[in-house]
């Protein structure tokens, strides 16, 4: 198992393209979209013809394709469904190793030299998986490129089974002679590096971002440059890449053998048909073990889940990770497997039976280094949150309905902020991207403290002095008499008790139909019946022969 | 060079001891994370605000702040509006987010001044049917939600949604108060909510004979609510002070700076 001395292990690995909407199950000619938050996650070949791709956001997919079909991403849908590969690939080799559903992987060691070498093993392997995608999720045509790659090391053979897939629309598998990976990945853009972690690991996504900026867009001028400097400028991470980059992929060096007795079973009486009431054991099985391995200062990134029936069937998996598996992500997977087993392989005649018994085991370990989440996690955890609540929100009232706040500048109270749709703001879970208040002078305008109420529409008033002639202002800005009574919109009239302005503003003056000119009064009207020290504050505004009540600070 | 590969901080590797020791280690090391969390910790319940609001918001067992899963009513003739926003910023600022129904007329300026992070700030518009399935999806996952009701809840409406804010901890602000008496009004919570602010007195300086310009509001502030855990009690409080902030009323001589007025000059 340990391989830094050895080299890299030669790997098979299979992949996808757009699982999610193999899983959904309709046929492939159709646009079908799924999103996660409002955002494209992955869209079948109907719908990339019609321009659309993952990560636009649902409304821009829906106006470059109206008819598109939209789904939420159901993840237990996907592991349900990518049973129907991992089944077909377990007639080939005993242990399968799944990152995730839509991608698989398996050491060929064994299996080609049993089915006579590498190029006969991936041409049967994908011949396998087209017939079993095509017989079961896509009504006799196949409804995915598949991608087959052996390569050296299982990131490359990732990185390589993409590039079939995408490449060929995965008609003949890919097979990389040892020592030339290296070679194929050179042409590669950089970010095919990530290999479909950037989405799950910001920092490997802010690398990979650099990298292109810096001017090193393939992979072949990522791997030219000496290690001693990568090292330097880039650290573990850039490390990692830069040995994946050259071909020279190796376990992470502080990878360990797990202690033999770290194993946990569980006897499930009486058999579970339910995959939520194995889930239930599963997922106590999964604290147990996480707790076993924390107390040891260890964390998981392999795990092996045995399932076995009454009459004898028996499932085993490996479920790799990139980081480290939680116990929640032990749980999550130990329910996709009981789950794809449970329902498809039932129907493909492998499981007979409840599940009786349920096991554990570590396969590959790591120091726990620190907690998952990033070490304050509460703020982006809240942020990720509040957008998915949004997305529900926007659902029941329309995307126009849901607004923050932008700063634009202005000088009349209210104009210096305006409400946008949620949407069109980048980087919404919090920071970053947004114009920021400046502290520009704005001559006109009204000193802090702002006020806290700004009416949309102003409301029509009425401001007379004591004679009860209407008050103006001059040409000059100069005041025609001190305002002393004043009425909003046709009520009772109201004592000024302190007042202070003009504020003269006079805007666009070179536009003959843009040209506005206001002047402004801060007042300060008594509760009419009320302590005369009891006054709220207003912005009222003058504006060709008419006041207005702009603001009130309340 | 190095291979930084290799390097890792990591108990495995520099801890000699073996076993027991190292696990009572990480034992250790994992209740010093928990103690040195900021995040509001499930026990206290509390979400932090403004220093200067905490006077307003004391609970008996000394924990300052919005009390998770409680409804808030803000009310006045005039100053509710800019306490309800600033009972907001203190979650804001440290990480929770806030959304604002049914008040299209805030002003957001205002807001900023106030200390409230606007980059965690939602406002939402549904119509007035949709408005209770919406507070309610909000509450799920909003620690703030401000709300001013132009059409009354209704009883059943205003304890589902208490219920709905108990459930996930979240805190709802019923934004009520007169406007200076302007405009439309907002109507209160049917029932008693848990605490109940009401600005009794707001009393601006700065303005002289057309001079100046509007400085601070000293308003009383009356503390109320049912609960029991809440003694009716009155605080001062500058709402908002010179810089558009809240702070605590200074001593009255010399802080209101002498105006002189303007005289024209031909």
């Amino acid at each position: 198992m340990p391989s830094s001395a050895s080299g890299p292990v030669r790997t098979l690995a299979v992949w996808c393209a757009d699982w999610p909407t193999v899983a959904v199950g309709r046929p492939p000619g159709k646009p079908v979209v799924v999103l996660q938050a409002n955002r494209v996650v992955a869209a079948s070949p109907g719908a990339r013809a019609q321009g659309v791709t993952p990560g636009l956001r649902v409304r821009e997919a829906q106006a470059r394709c109206p008819s598109v079909e939209t789904h939420e991403r159901d993840v237990e849908r996907e592991a349900r469904a990518f049973e129907v590969v991992v089944s077909a690939l377990e007639q080939f080799a005993p242990r399968i190793e799944v990152a995730e559903p839509g991608r698989c992987a398996v050491p060929t060691r064994g299996p080609s030299r049993y089915h006579g070498g590498d190029r006969a093993l991936a041409g049967k392997v994908l011949e396998r998986v087209r017939t079993e995608l095509a017989a079961h999720l896509g009504d006799g045509r196949v409804p995915c490129a598949v991608g087959v790659a052996v390569a050296d090391g299982p990131r490359a053979a990732a990185i390589a089974a993409e590039e079939a897939a995408l490449h060929d629309g995965g008609r003949r598998p890919l097979v990389v002679p040892r020592g030339a990976t290296a070679e194929l990945l050179s042409g590669l853009p950089v970010e095919r590096l990530a290999g479909g972690r950037a989405a799950a690991d910001p920092a490997l996504d802010e690398l990979t971002s650099v990298l292109r900026r810096l001017g090193l867009r393939t992979v072949g001028r990522f791997a030219a440059l000496g290690r001693p400097d990568v090292a330097a400028r880039f650290g573990t991470l850039g490390i990692e890449l830069h040995r994946l980059a050259r071909g020279e992929e190796v376990e992470p060096p502080d990878v360990a053998e797990p202690p033999a007795d770290l194993r946990v079973t569980a006897a499930v009486d009486p058999p579970a048909d339910r995959v939520d009431r194995a889930a239930f054991i599963a997922k106590a099985l999964a604290d147990s073990l996480h707790a076993e391995l924390a107390g040891r200062g260890l964390a998981c990134t392999r795990v092996r889940v045995t399932a076995e029936t009454e009459a004898g069937d028996r499932i085993e998996r490996l479920w790799r990770h990139e980081g480290a598996l939680g116990a929640a992500d032990i749980a999550q997977r130990v329910r996709w497997q009981l789950d794809g087993w449970l329902s498809t392989g039932r129907s493909l005649g492998r499981c007979t039976g409840g599940v009786s018994r349920l096991e554990l085991a570590p396969d590959q370990v790591v120091a726990d280094t620190g907690l998952q989440l990033g070490f304050w996690g509460g703020a982006s955890e809240a942020g990720e949150r509040a957008v998915r609540a949004l997305a529900r929100v926007q659902a029941l009232v329309g995307a126009e309905a849901v607004l923050v706040p932008e700063w634009q500048g202005g000088r009349a109270p209210g104009e210096q902020y305006r409400l946008v749709p949620f949407d069109t703001v980048p980087h919404p879970t919090g920071g970053g991207g947004r114009p920021r208040r400046d502290e520009a002078p704005w001559p006109g305008r009204l000193p802090t403290p702002a006020p806290a109420v700004v009416w949309a529409a102003p409301l029509p008033a009425e401001v007379v002095d004591e004679e009860g002639r209407r008050v103006g202002v001059g040409g000059r800005g100069t005041i025609s008499a001190p305002p002393r009574r004043c009425r909003v919109r046709g009520g009772e009239w109201s004592t000024v008790r302190a007042w202070a302005g003009p504020w003269c503003v006079e805007e666009r003056w070179w536009d003959p139909i843009a040209h506005r000119r206001r002047a402004r009064l801060q007042v300060v009207l008594g509760e009419p019946g009320a302590h005369p020290s009891t006054g709220a504050a207003h912005v009222l505004a003058l504006e060709a022969g008419q006041w207005w009540l702009e603001a009130t600070y309340d | 060079m190095f291979d930084t590969g290799r390097v890792t901080a990591s108990i495995a590797e520099h801890d000699p001891a073996p076993g027991a020791d190292r696990r009572s280690r990480v034992e250790r090391l994992r209740a010093l994370v928990d103690r040195t969390r900021p995040v509001t910790l499930a026990e206290q319940r509390v979400l932090p605000v403004l220093p200067t609001l905490e006077q307003l918001l004391t609970t008996g067992a000394g924990a300052a702040g919005l009390r998770r899963g409680s409804v808030v009513g803000v009310a006045g003739y005039s100053g509710a509006t800019t306490l309800a926003l600033a009972l907001a910023a203190g979650p804001t600022r440290s990480g929770s987010w806030a959304a604002f129904v049914g008040l299209p007329e805030l002003g957001w300026a205002a807001a900023e001044e106030l200390g409230v992070d606007l980059s965690r700030v939602v406002v939402v518009r549904p119509t007035a049917s949709a408005r209770p399935t919406v507070v309610a999806a909000l509450l799920d996952a909003f620690d703030v939600v401000v709300v001013g009701f132009d059409g009354a809840p209704g009883a059943v409406e205003a304890r589902r949604l208490a219920a709905r804010a108990r459930e996930r901890g979240s805190v709802l602000v019923v934004v009520g108060g007169r406007i200076g008496g302007v405009g439309r009004s907002r109507r209160a919570w049917p029932t008693g909510t848990e605490v109940e602010l009401t600005v009794i007195e707001s009393t601006w300086s700065g303005l002289e004979e057309g001079a100046g310009h509007l400085r601070q509001r000293r308003a009383v502030v009356e503390v109320g609510g049912r609960g029991g855990w809440q003694r009716a009690r009155r605080v001062e409080l500058l709402l908002p002070g010179p810089a558009g902030q809240v702070s605590v009323v200074e001593e009255r001589s010399g802080a209101d700076a002498v105006v002189t007025p303007l005289r024209r000059v031909g």
